[in-house]
């Protein structure tokens, strides 16, 4: 017995707390909250698992709760491996079931780290301690279906003549049921005038709580080369208009950006020059050479907003290299006070930029009264000198008998 | 009938006074300007106008925030000044935890501040003005946040304008770090007890932006919830929550293993809502809490006896 007891014991001694190096995990968002699912419903959210630790994990995600039935995973792979000082992100699908009653719903998704199956375990015994971590789901379930969307973002290319030009849409749905965004895109010239030429999309289907990205590609066929704008709208009243060119075969390389137009000073008086400048830069793949800043003058009406122009402006032409940005100039003189709109673009090797603008500050010339207050003031004094002068018969002060004649009058 | 007749002295003194009239209503009357030419005259004097800030917009950027790691928040609105977008020379921002409101220290914790924010694309009478803000991990999650841009044109005029953070919160971030330490035990003799010491316990550190409790349960090596100890060779495991054997565990240094909390295959809260996320303004580490363990040996127990413990935590309340 005796000998059975040490035995027991020297075995025990290899009963310790091993050490782990620290070990860290965490999750983002803490909480997932739907409020107005509907029976048949869908809903998901992504979650970003992520470490600043300095080992590998693998992960195991499951669901728990009342409600683990309706909730899928994507990956769905049982254990996910989260390299160390990374992110990743793991898709939580919930997917109502046609039976489900209104009411209030909880669930948790359980993200445990097991031990790494390449950590060396000879000898290791006792308890080991692993991070994990516990997200909160929240579902409401009611019987009242939302149908909603958001295009949160739109933008197009140019293109070639007899290419179809491509608009990229990101759309969202924020209701709770599946819906078809319906837009209609239309092709308006330069001058902002519809020419005819349109189409309508609702080829998209979104779930409920998902974003989804998509291209619609738009015939030329028949379009001159030059500058357009498309009106692109939807069935729920979203507008946004986007500026596009269609340009010569072959000249697509060819690609030059105006950003900003400004002025070197923005307050002066009338006759005083201003120098108009403008960024451009070459972002295409051939050697620009030519590029001059034009564009027009407008005054603005303060009352109406209203814009009148007045005149134009055009400046000297310059050669921009590959990958450069370089700024033009022109000059423009105003000859009356004013609010004046400078409206500026960039001709080069045959296209057109855009047009960006800035505005123009005239002010009054400020009167000199200095004139003014010497003739008055000479005239007072004279006025003065007068009245106290005596009268022809030398007892009267002048304006005594002035005032006396006015009373005799009286 | 009897003619007045006008001396020459009055004539004159109307005189003065008519010259005087005309002085006066050009210093108060407006100056009337004209401008434009080939096309109907406008009428009207340029004044300076203040600047507008529109509707204020503010995310953060995708995938924050992670574990431990900082991330960049960001406002933007567009300024609209009459004037010209050149006239508008300068606008900041305070980022902020909608409750604790705009005015204040930026702590990290609950506000931040940019006082040169990016302006940007001007055109014509609107210009951009771009404000991001470096966050730490810990700032408050799980709640709003709300973003003030503050505009100044030429001649000294300020606007500002507010607005939440898109998804109306800051995500809640649920995170820690897990250290925990070797121990010698030296000898045990079974049927005997360890002491809750301070050469045998884990710390959890809050690496998060909320609070958070810490669950604890008992898995085997495949993350399935067990009730024991495997120990090889066999011939019996050590049982987990029983009254003589087993593993528990205790917030406090010094006491006996019979005072301790016991460890089972079942998820069971440490303690309440004990881990704040905030720190102080000098860089640290958020609210970290020492757990002590402590084993009960039985009778009958022979070998190398293992089990994983996890520590799972979850969100607590918000401060």
């Amino acid at each position: 017995m005796k000998n059975n007891k040490t035995l027991a014991v020297i075995s025990l001694l290899g009963l310790l707390l091993m050490a782990t190096n620290a070990s860290a995990i965490g999750v983002s968002p803490g909480v997932i909250s739907f409020n107005k699912l509907v029976r048949g419903g869908y809903a998901e959210k992504a979650l970003t698992v992520s470490t600043a630790g300095g080992d590998d994990l693998t992960l195991k995600v499951e669901a728990g709760g009342a409600v683990k039935d309706w909730i899928s995973f994507e990956p769905t792979d049982a254990q996910v491996i989260l390299p160390k000082k990374s992110a990743k992100s793991i898709l939580v699908k919930i997917n109502i079931p046609n039976t489900a009653r209104n009411g209030q719903y909880e669930g948790e998704v359980i993200i445990s780290t097991l031990v790494s199956q390449s950590s060396d375990t000879s000898g290791v015994s006792g308890a080991r301690f692993m991070p994990g971590l516990i997200v909160r789901i929240e579902l409401t379930v009611t019987g009242e279906e939302v149908s909603g969307y958001d295009i949160k973002s739109v933008s197009v290319k140019d293109t070639e003549q007899n290419y179809p030009v491509e608009f990229n849409i990101n759309v969202e749905n924020t209701g709770n049921v599946v819906i078809t965004p319906k837009l209609h895109i239309a092709i308006l010239n330069s001058e902002r005038k519809e020419i005819g030429k349109s189409i309508d999309y609702s080829e998209i289907a979104i779930l409920p709580t998902t974003s989804k990205q998509f291209t619609i590609k738009m015939p030329t066929k028949g379009m001159d080369t030059g500058a357009y704008y498309s009106k692109v709208t939807s069935d729920l009243g979203h507008e946004q208009t986007l500026f596009f060119q269609i340009l010569a075969p072959g000249t697509l390389a060819l690609r030059g950006s105006l950003e900003q137009v400004l002025l070197n000073k923005i307050w002066v008086k009338p006759a005083e020059t201003v120098k108009v400048e403008a960024t451009f830069s070459n972002d295409g793949e051939l050697f620009i050479d030519t590029a001059k800043l034009k564009g027009e003058i407008y005054v603005i009406d303060p009352t109406y907003g209203t814009k009148e122009m007045i005149g134009v402006f055009e400046g000297d032409s310059m050669t921009v290299p590959l990958g450069e940005k370089v700024t033009l100039s022109a000059y423009f003189t105003p000859s009356k006070p004013g609010r004046y709109s400078i409206e500026g673009y960039v001709m080069y090797s045959g296209k057109r930029t855009d047009v960006k603008s800035t505005v123009l500050n005239v002010l009054e010339e400020p009167v000199n009264y200095t004139l003014y207050y010497l003739l008055i003031g000479v005239v007072v004094i004279l006025v003065v000198f007068y009245l106290t002068r005596m009268t022809e018969d030398g007892r009267t002060r002048r304006f005594k008998k002035i005032w006396g004649d006015y009373l005799s009058i009286k | 009938m009897k003619h007045i007749k006008l001396p020459i002295d009055v004539v004159f003194g109307i005189f003065v006074l008519l010259t005087l009239s005309v002085f006066m209503a050009s210093v108060i009357l407006p100056v009337s300007t004209q401008a434009g030419v080939g096309g109907a005259a406008m009428n009207f004097s340029v004044i300076n106008t203040a600047p507008t800030v529109g509707t204020v917009t503010c995310d953060h950027t995708v995938g924050s925030p992670s574990e431990a790691t900082n991330f960049v928040a960001w406002c933007y609105a567009v300024i609209t000044d009459l004037n010209g977008y050149q006239d508008v020379v300068a606008c900041n921002g305070t980022f902020f935890r909608t409750s604790s409101g705009k005015a204040g220290t930026a702590d990290d914790n609950i506000r931040y501040s940019n006082a040169s924010c990016q302006l940007i694309g001007g055109s014509s009478n609107t210009v951009n003005c771009n404000c991001s803000f470096g966050m730490k991990y810990f700032a408050d999650g799980g709640v709003s946040w709300t973003g003030n841009i503050s505009t100044r044109d030429g001649t000294a005029v300020v606007a500002h304008n507010e607005g939440v953070i898109a998804g109306a919160t800051l995500d809640a971030l649920i995170s820690i770090d897990l250290t925990s330490n070797k121990s010698q035990w030296g000898t045990l003799v079974v049927g005997t007890n360890t002491t809750f010491n301070t050469g045998n316990f884990t710390v959890v550190n809050n690496t998060g932006n909320v609070n958070v409790t810490i669950k604890v349960q008992a898995v085997d090596q495949l993350g399935q919830a067990c009730d024991y100890m495997i120990c090889i060779p066999s011939p019996a495991n050590l049982t987990l929550g029983g009254t003589e054997s087993g593993i528990r565990y205790s917030l406090a240094v010094g006491g006996a293993w019979s005072t301790g909390t016991v460890l089972t295959s079942s998820l069971v809260e440490i303690a309440g809502d004990w881990m704040d996320n905030r720190q102080a303004a000098t860089p640290g580490k958020g609210e970290n809490r020492s757990t002590y363990w402590a084993i009960g040996v039985p009778l009958g127990v022979n070998g190398t006896c293992t089990v994983i413990v996890n520590n799972f935590a979850l969100g607590g309340s918000i401060n």
